[in-house]
């Protein structure tokens, strides 16, 4: 016999994650419009951007943890100068995609602004800008928000120079171009 | 019946195409040039539908007048060309504002005038067929006819201009044909506005025109304009299946290790974005998955294949089957709870431009030899 409730049970479910996913999916498009995706992409540029936006810097650190986590973003107090340094580690025995989405992963968090839950909290000084936050499940929203950030830069991301030597403003006219036909992400400017 | 059979074509492919930008921006609602662009071709849309003959006579009727779906139909040419204008200037400077060919003002002038000129037609029998050439010799169908095509032939100049100028610009092959296609479309759609004058001005002098049939040449014009323009929905297509059987040819392996779960939501949020998204969701899975399963590959099992004649690659990587045979052995030892005894001190998969072609390859390879893999 055909359960007509649970089927329309279930749809009114993917509905309604369909939904929220859509939410979250224009939140994390609005976040990132807030920082230029360089073009062609690459992670370390994009980090320098981050850099900027939030006037720290951060260090990326190859770890071989071979199982949990990938990664992990963590801020640091640097003992001789005082200054906050966010530090980033990514599994190193990965291809290089799969390292660059761990540290855009991480970046995202900075993006977000995300503070440190969970694990390794006992690590955390209990102060606002001190965190340790990692890339080990999908269960918190904050790394749903993080992981589908970073999915967005990836997919959206031209690891390829689109055009040859010019100036700035056709460069950057030729990227509109190619982003409108590709139904690419918007133009990553500030607004 | 077979110009019956174009011209509906044709309009099917505008709405679909309509269907597709709306998704568009209803994706991303604050992009002014996706809005931009869904208001063009709703323009196009509508413009072909109104060209339709049942819709076309039905109006006609509905209003009582003769020819008021030509006015209508001219009307949304021009509200087409207003449309793009956002279009043209995010293409044309990066600030955005400076350099627009008409304001809303200069299009209700023209919409005005346009419709002056209509009224001092003289009236004649309802026809979908080209209006310019119906009216041939008329008095005052050539100033009808250059008020209607003054505002699209601008536009449509000044993005051939564009396209021509970034067409050789893009190094992609890919971006570069489609830039090429749009170029051609822009000139397509600048050659129909000069033909219609070019009619109207040959019928007022009495001068002969050059082709046999001015309505093939001008329909063929307007139908490979729209076409030509809208046809980044094909490439968008083509590359869609590509990633589509990439994603599909990835399942054996994704599968090895997720067994055809989903693991979280991720996947849902993501699939807004496209094929792409879900193709690259899919490898990083993998890699996830192939990370977590590093402490239980064991280097004597990866050099045993290589003994086995699952030669070496030149990269230094062992070959596909090779490594989709140690992936499997790797599963039942974390199923039995055996730690490799020396781990594999790098990632199984190459690094490099191929990561996805290796992938693809384990993946076949599983496929291809299920129980001898084993």
């Amino acid at each position: 016999m055909f359960d007509w409730r649970a089927r329309i049970s279930r749809m009114r479910a993917a509905i309604r994650d369909s939904r929220q996913d859509h939410w979250l999916s224009a939140e994390c498009e609005g976040r990132l419009r807030e920082f230029d995706l360089p073009v062609p992409f690459d992670v370390d540029k994009l980090a320098f951007i981050v850099e900027r936006v939030r006037g720290r810097p951060i260090v990326f650190v190859p770890w071989r943890k071979q199982g949990h986590p990938f990664g992990a973003c963590m801020t640091y107090k640097d003992p001789e100068t005082g200054e906050l340094v966010d530090v980033i580690c990514y599994e190193v025995a990965t291809p290089r995609s799969h390292q660059d989405r761990i540290k855009l992963h991480e970046l995202a968090h900075l993006m977000c602004g995300h503070r440190s839950t969970g694990l390794f909290k006992h690590l955390d000084t209990g102060e606002n800008e001190y965190g340790v936050i990692l890339r080990n499940t999908y269960s918190r929203p904050e790394e749903v928000m993080a992981e589908l950030m970073a999915g967005l830069v990836q997919s959206n991301a031209n690891y390829r120079p689109l055009t040859d030597a010019c100036d700035a403003e056709t460069q950057e006219l030729v990227e509109r171009l190619a982003r409108y036909y590709e139904h690419r992400m918007g133009t990553w400017r500030r607004r | 019946m077979a110009a019956e059979v174009v011209r509906y074509l044709v309009l099917a492919f505008v709405w679909l195409t309509a269907i597709d930008y709306a998704i568009a921006w209803w994706r991303r609602p604050d992009e002014v040039v996706i809005a931009a662009t869904l208001r063009s071709v709703l323009c196009v849309g509508a413009l072909f539908t109104v060209l339709a003959p049942p819709v076309y006579h039905s109006f006609d009727h509905l209003t009582g007048i003769p020819n008021a779906s030509r006015l209508l139909a001219d009307g949304l040419l021009v509200l087409l060309a207003w449309a793009a204008q956002p279009i043209l200037t995010h293409f044309s400077y990066l600030d955005g504002k400076r350099g627009r060919v008409a304001n809303a003002p200069a299009v209700v002038v023209v919409i005005v005038v346009m419709m002056g000129f209509f009224a001092l037609v003289p009236a004649t029998r309802p026809t979908t067929g080209n209006f310019a050439v119906v009216s041939a010799g008329e008095p005052w169908v050539l100033e009808y006819t250059v008020t209607v095509m003054l505002l699209p032939a601008l536009t449509a100049g000044r993005f051939v201009v564009i396209a021509y100028r970034f067409s050789k610009r893009f190094m992609d092959r890919t971006l570069r044909w489609r830039q090429h296609l749009q170029t051609l479309g822009w000139a397509s759609g600048l050659g129909y506005t000069v033909h219609q004058c070019l009619i109207a001005g040959l019928s007022t002098f009495d001068l002969t025109y050059p082709a046999l049939d001015p309505t093939v040449v001008a329909n063929s014009l307007l139908g490979s304009c729209a076409v030509l323009l809208l046809s980044g929905g094909f490439f968008n297509l083509h590359a869609c299946f590509g990633h589509y059987r990439a994603y599909r040819r990835l399942y054996p392996l994704w599968s090895l290790f997720f067994d055809g779960e989903q693991k979280g939501r991720i996947l849902d949020a993501l699939r807004v974005s496209g094929m792409y998204s879900r193709l690259e969701e899919r490898r990083m899975q993998i890699y996830d998955a192939v990370v977590l399963l590093q402490p239980f590959i064991d280097r004597t099992m990866l050099d045993s294949s290589k003994c086995a004649g699952l030669a070496p690659t030149n990269t230094g990587a062992a070959d596909a089957e090779g490594v989709a045979r140690v992936l499997r052995a790797a599963i039942h030892a974390e199923k039995h709870g055996y730690q490799a005894t020396e781990p594999l001190p790098s990632s199984i998969f190459p690094h490099g431009d191929d990561e996805l072609e290796y992938l693809l390859q384990v993946s076949n390879s599983l496929a291809r030899r299920p129980m001898s893999l084993g």
